[in-house]
């Protein structure tokens, strides 16, 4: 564990952005525009870790809303090397979702050269939560608002300081090159750490006082399986799509040709499970036509079939679809309300 | 198809899984007014098990999936039949011979052969639904010895819309193998059965104990195909069906062509019914 001062952890980003392209979160007037942004917008010389994730998900740097991924006929059949990008300040949240996505499209039988590139090639410069957002949830989904594993160095905060650990060979590396000298961490700093991550654990806690599950999300989906439940909870959506693109775990996409110059090209767009055309079929049959079941069907994915095919559910907590939702749907009180009545169901059979 | 490169490449010499390899049309038949069978020469075999599909390219349209109907034991040619539905299935039908589409694949699981030993295997196609199901037959013909039975069963909307009529001979010819077609509507000059397929399962005489049955047409036959089944007493576990959902990249990772946790196309999408009988959404 080390420790560098604020100015020259500014300096060592500006030495790394001569080496690597950088993508930061920039923190404009309120909360709600903290975006990630190329190093260049940043302007005032002053860089803090962010207080919790930004609204945009890291996943867009693994797989882009929209990606060309060949050309035909006649063309290179092999994937092209990327240059790294070095990712400042992401949230364990959103690093969790990385290792669920890679259950799909990097572990399977096929995995999706693209994504597998920008594994391989980006940086992950990590950071501790420093706060908690209202719709945070990260320790109701058996997580926590700092990084234990999975990036190259990582961030937190400590007196005015901020410490370094690092995580990985590149990461010691990086650290090496482009951090100059730098000092060990104090214990003090460490146990001041150590207080600030009880602190945002403690907040959460307290914002998420009243969601209390009982038993496991997947136990209480499948019993609504072919509940009418859904319809009332889906009640508010207006299908916009939102939360399934903000979510830093959703990965469906769709492929569609089109002309490019003299021959076609092939493109990969997000999708979302909330639109009817995404199962509709030739002859218009959708499987999962009506709104309830695309809701229902979110859900059961994430909290469901997901756990049955990878042991792990696809939800990190990170916030984004309940405070994105314009329907006001809080995903933690989904859950909630799906177990409230499987609870009622039981004492029903019961009695 | 070149191998398809498996697990992570340190170096980026990866293999584009999105790349369709460039095929000839050699032929194309035509099997009734609205559907076609293309005959494709691949630049290398692509060897594939009957019941697994392929994604079909046509340039600059799209890409969809489709099974092969030809034998797996003969991969010079492969043969894809394809029935008018909408946009890409339009395109497909203006093609010539000379013209280039595009290919990935084998993709899915494929029915599985190793159960179907020894088995009286009873084989229900509806429309398009047979051309699936002929590389299955051209399959079990090939090694007809390690089958007690095939029992074919095959319905139309009218006698027009059969396909393969030519073929249906040679079938009746085969030891333990037996055919009946059904239409749902006569044009007159018809004077086999008419009915739907359903109506061909009522006495098959087929021994419950030592059998498989094996569906594919649209989802509406699908699901009366199995109740029927169910009714006269095949258990789900004896029953497979090879299921359409829409799909988009084939490999199990575009997300939208699951029945439960199963995604049929690298689960499928030929599915034992006792699989995916509990969820609401399986036909549809
Ligand atoms: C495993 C598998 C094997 C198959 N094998 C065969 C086979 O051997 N032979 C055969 O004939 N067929 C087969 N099919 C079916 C075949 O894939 C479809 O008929 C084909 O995809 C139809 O494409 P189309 O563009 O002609 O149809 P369209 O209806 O034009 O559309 C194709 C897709 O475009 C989208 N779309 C079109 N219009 C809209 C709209 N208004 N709103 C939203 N979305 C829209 C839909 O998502 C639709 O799935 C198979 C399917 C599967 C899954």
């Amino acid at each position: 564990m080390y420790q560098i001062s604020q100015d020259r952890l500014v300096a060592a980003i500006k030495k790394l952005n001569h080496h690597y392209p950088i993508v930061l979160p920039i923190q404009k007037d309120t909360e709600y525009s903290l975006k990630f942004f190329g190093v260049d917008a940043w302007v005032d010389n002053q860089w803090k870790i962010s207080p919790i994730r930004t609204p945009q998900p890291l996943k867009s740097f693994f797989y882009p809303p929209k990606q060309n991924v060949t050309k035909y006929p006649q063309s290179e059949k092999q994937v092209e090397k990327l240059q790294s990008l070095v990712i400042i300040g992401s949230k364990a949240c959103d690093i969790n979702a990385l290792k669920i996505i890679d259950k799909v499209y990097r572990e399977g039988d096929y995995p999706d050269p693209y994504y597998l590139r920008a594994r391989e090639k980006n940086i992950i410069i990590a950071s501790d939560c420093l706060d908690a957002g209202k719709f945070c949830a990260c320790t109701l989904m058996n997580s926590l608002p700092y990084p234990e594993k999975d990036f190259d160095l990582n961030l937190s905060a400590a007196d005015e300081n901020i410490l370094i650990e690092v995580g990985s060979e590149q990461g010691e590396k990086l650290l090496k090159d482009f951090f100059g000298d730098i000092k060990k961490a104090s214990e003090a700093q460490l146990a001041q750490r150590d207080k600030n991550r009880q602190s945002v654990i403690e907040k959460l806690k307290e914002i998420n006082r009243e969601f209390q599950y009982f038993q496991s999300h997947q136990e209480a989906i499948e019993r609504h399986l072919k509940s009418k439940e859904w319809k009332e909870l889906s009640k508010t959506c207006v299908e916009c799509g939102i939360c399934t693109q903000i979510c830093p775990t959703c990965y469906c996409f769709l492929l569609f040709d089109q002309p490019s110059e003299k021959r076609y090209e092939r493109i990969k767009v997000w999708d979302s499970c909330f639109f009817a055309g995404y199962s509709r079929m030739a002859g218009g049959l959708t499987p999962r036509l009506g709104l309830a079941d695309r809701f229902k069907h979110r859900f059961y994915h994430k909290f469901d079939s997901f756990v049955t095919n990878f042991g792990v559910e696809a939800c990190t907590g990170c916030g984004r679809c309940s405070e994105g939702c314009m329907g006001n749907i809080d995903l933690r009180k989904v859950l909630q309300e799906l177990e409230k009545k499987v609870v009622l169901l039981e004492k029903i059979e019961l009695s | 198809m070149e191998k398809m490169l498996k697990k992570t490449s340190q170096e980026y010499k990866m293999e584009n899984i999105y790349y369709p390899l460039e095929t000839k049309v050699l032929d194309v038949i035509t099997e009734t007014p609205t559907i076609k069978t293309l005959v494709l020469k691949p630049p290398v075999e692509i060897p594939f098990k009957a019941g697994q599909f392929m994604q079909l390219t046509i340039f600059g349209v799209g890409e969809a999936p489709f099974t092969p109907s030809s034998s797996p034991y003969h991969l010079e040619t492969m043969e894809i039949t394809i029935l008018k539905a909408g946009h890409l299935t339009e395109a497909v039908h203006q093609l010539k011979a000379g013209d280039n589409v595009g290919l990935r694949g084998p993709f899915g699981k494929g029915f599985p052969l190793e159960k179907f030993e020894g088995k009286e295997i009873l084989v229900v196609g509806g429309g398009v639904g047979l051309a699936p199901l002929r590389a299955l037959l051209n399959d079990l013909f090939h090694n007809l010895n390690k089958y007690k039975r095939v029992s074919i069963k095959y319905g139309a909307r009218n006698p027009s819309e059969l396909s393969f009529q030519r073929q249906y001979d040679d079938w009746k010819k085969l030891l333990h193998v037996d055919f009946e077609c059904t239409v749902d509507r006569s044009d007159g000059k018809w004077s086999g059965k008419v009915g739907l397929v359903t109506e061909l399962l009522e006495n098959t005489g087929i021994d419950l104990n030592n059998s498989y049955a094996v569906s594919c047409g649209p989802e509406i036959m699908l699901k009366f195909v199995t109740l029927k089944l169910l009714s006269v007493g095949f258990k789900p576990e004896q029953i497979y069906l090879s299921m359409n959902r829409k799909m988009s990249c084939g490999m199990g990772i575009c997300g939208r062509c699951n029945i439960g946790p199963y995604y049929l196309c690298k689960d499928g999408p030929d599915m034992n019914y006792a699989k995916i009988q509990k969820y609401p959404d399986v036909f549809g």
